[in-house]
């Protein structure tokens, strides 16, 4: 191995090059600590704590700063973590949730309401593409964006095109409760979230 | 200072190519895949096509590529998903050296600012890859451009290491935080975070409202998630003392107790599960690929010829 001190510069360079890269992929990748401020992370600050005030207070203190450490690395590191796309945050499944629920497009014959997708059972090849399903947790939350609405524009032409004798489609996110485990009870898919119609 | 003259150390150590030209092959075939479900899936115009082409969303700020080719156009979208393909294909087969990890990086990056509620965390994933691949010289073997080069398809050219343990260090970032990440209730006692997860419509690939009956199984696979995607580090630490860079006892204990057979077999298992359960795309498929980082240089060229050797002697 080579002295250190009769190392090149370039090999310095090169070495804080990759140390900054580690610093912007450790501080972004690894997400902000929890708060007291929402549900999920109170949830996980009682665990992690074991039920301590004393525990939790120091967590609460070291994440705090943890968080605001991150917050300056990332306004200084932004350019890099943008242009080179290392940028990385992943939190799957991180939160845990009671409520299930799912796109149905129904279109209107003589005999009333027929269900032509039911999300999670009908197979089709764009809404059940896995990028539309990124997409199909958007259009499910969707208050402000407008997005809701043009969804069911689209969904509901699809529909009509595609089924002739049709005279509307509806399109309606429908919510279930999901049982704790072993309950036997099922799903039910009862509860109409949104809707909404368009008439051929 | 001896901490910096180690960490400068470990920045300019040399290796054989194998690994870095393995990664690259799993990431072309990663993203070759991606390119041709979207193409055949149809959902390239709701999803990344103008509202007045019969796009569903509103990009918040394109990519500079897509500005300098002229906006979201239809052509200019039609065009960008008919290049990420053959650019992936030529990951894969090692032409254009790191320029062409660049290029698909940049497309990569492109396409998915046309559309920024359409990208999942693989992206993230694939994108980093493509970032390593460039800082590296991931065609100096296994690549046409070796074979062009060299009259072989194989070399024993020295390259950086570097990018290697960067990916390697991804992977430990990448899981440890999805660990501790993990914070809904369902996650702690009594362990049902899986339940309620593939109980949900989303991402499952059919309707598996019978893991209700078994709930055991889906606290098993809670628990098992959990711990080890927190303790991933574990694996990050085997592999620096693997590599030597924490003392002679680390690395002899390191040699004596491979950890990688446990924590990847566990690894392969769980991406393999949520493979035939979930659709997520190249989810699974990206991150696996960077389970190849762990693997030496002269490890990957055994296996090579292994397989080799075993085809010929089965032709015979």
């Amino acid at each position: 191995m080579t002295p250190p001190s009769r190392r090149p510069w370039t090999q310095h360079l090169l070495a804080v090059a990759a140390a900054l890269h580690v610093l912007v992929v450790v501080g972004t990748g690894l997400g902000t600590a929890p708060t007291r401020d929402g549900p999920t992370d109170r949830t996980a600050l009682a665990h992690w704590s074991l039920g301590s005030e004393t525990v939790e207070d120091a967590l609460v203190r070291v994440g705090a700063r943890w968080n605001a450490g991150r917050r300056a690395l990332l306004t200084a590191t932004g350019p890099y973590a943008r242009c080179c796309g290392t940028r990385q945050f992943w939190g799957m499944f991180a939160g845990t949730y009671r409520r299930s629920s799912r796109i149905e497009v129904a279109v209107k014959g003589p005999d009333g309401w027929r269900d032509v997708y039911v999300e999670g059972q009908t197979r089709d090849a764009v809404y059940g593409f896995y990028r539309f399903r990124h997409l199909a947790r958007r259009i499910k939350s969707d208050r402000r964006d407008g997005l809701w609405t043009r969804f069911v524009a689209s969904a509901g032409a699809r529909a009509l095109a595609e089924h002739e004798a049709a005279s509307a489609a509806r399109v309606r996110v429908v919510a279930a409760t999901i049982p704790k485990p072993g309950s036997g009870e099922g799903r039910r898919y009862t509860r109409v979230v949104k809707s909404g119609e368009v008439a051929r | 200072m001896r901490l910096w003259d180690r960490w400068v150390g470990v920045c300019t150590e040399r290796e054989t190519g194998e690994t870095l030209a393995a990664f690259r092959i799993l990431i072309g075939a990663v993203l070759l895949n991606d390119g041709i479900r979207t193409l055949l899936s149809g959902a390239v115009g709701p999803l990344f096509l103008p509202e007045s082409a019969g796009g569903l969303l509103r990009p918040r700020t394109l990519h500079w590529l897509v500005v300098a080719l002229g906006g979201r156009e239809t052509e200019v979208v039609t065009g960008l998903f008919g290049a990420a393909p053959l650019l992936a294909l030529g990951l894969l087969l090692g032409v254009g050296g790191r320029w062409t990890a660049l290029l698909t990086l940049q497309v990569h990056l492109a396409l998915r600012s046309l559309s920024h509620h359409v990208s999942g965390g693989y992206d993230l994933v694939l994108s980093n890859g493509l970032w390593l691949l460039f800082l590296s010289s991931c065609t100096a073997t296994w690549s046409v451009d070796c074979r062009v080069r060299t009259g072989r398809w194989s070399s024993d050219r020295l390259v950086w290491a570097l990018p290697r343990t960067l990916l390697v260090l991804q992977l430990v970032v990448i899981y440890t935080a999805t660990g501790w990440g993990k914070r809904g209730f369902g996650w702690f006692w009594p362990y049902d975070g899986l339940h309620y997860s593939l109980l949900r419509v989303g991402y499952p690939r059919f309707d598996l409202g019978w893991l209700d009956a078994v709930p055991w199984a889906t606290r098993l696979g809670t628990v098992v998630t959990w711990y080890w995607e927190a303790l991933f580090g574990v694996i990050g630490v085997w592999f620096a003392a693997r590599r030597g860079w924490l003392g002679a006892r680390a690395d002899a204990l390191a040699r004596r107790f491979d950890l990688r057979g446990l924590w990847l077999g566990i690894g392969v298992a769980l991406h393999g599960g949520i493979w035939a359960t979930m659709d997520i795309g190249p989810f699974s498929g990206a991150t696996v690929a960077y389970y190849a980082a762990f693997v030496d240089p002269t490890e990957w060229r055994k296996l090579v010829q292994g397989f080799g050797t075993r085809r010929r002697s089965s032709e015979a």
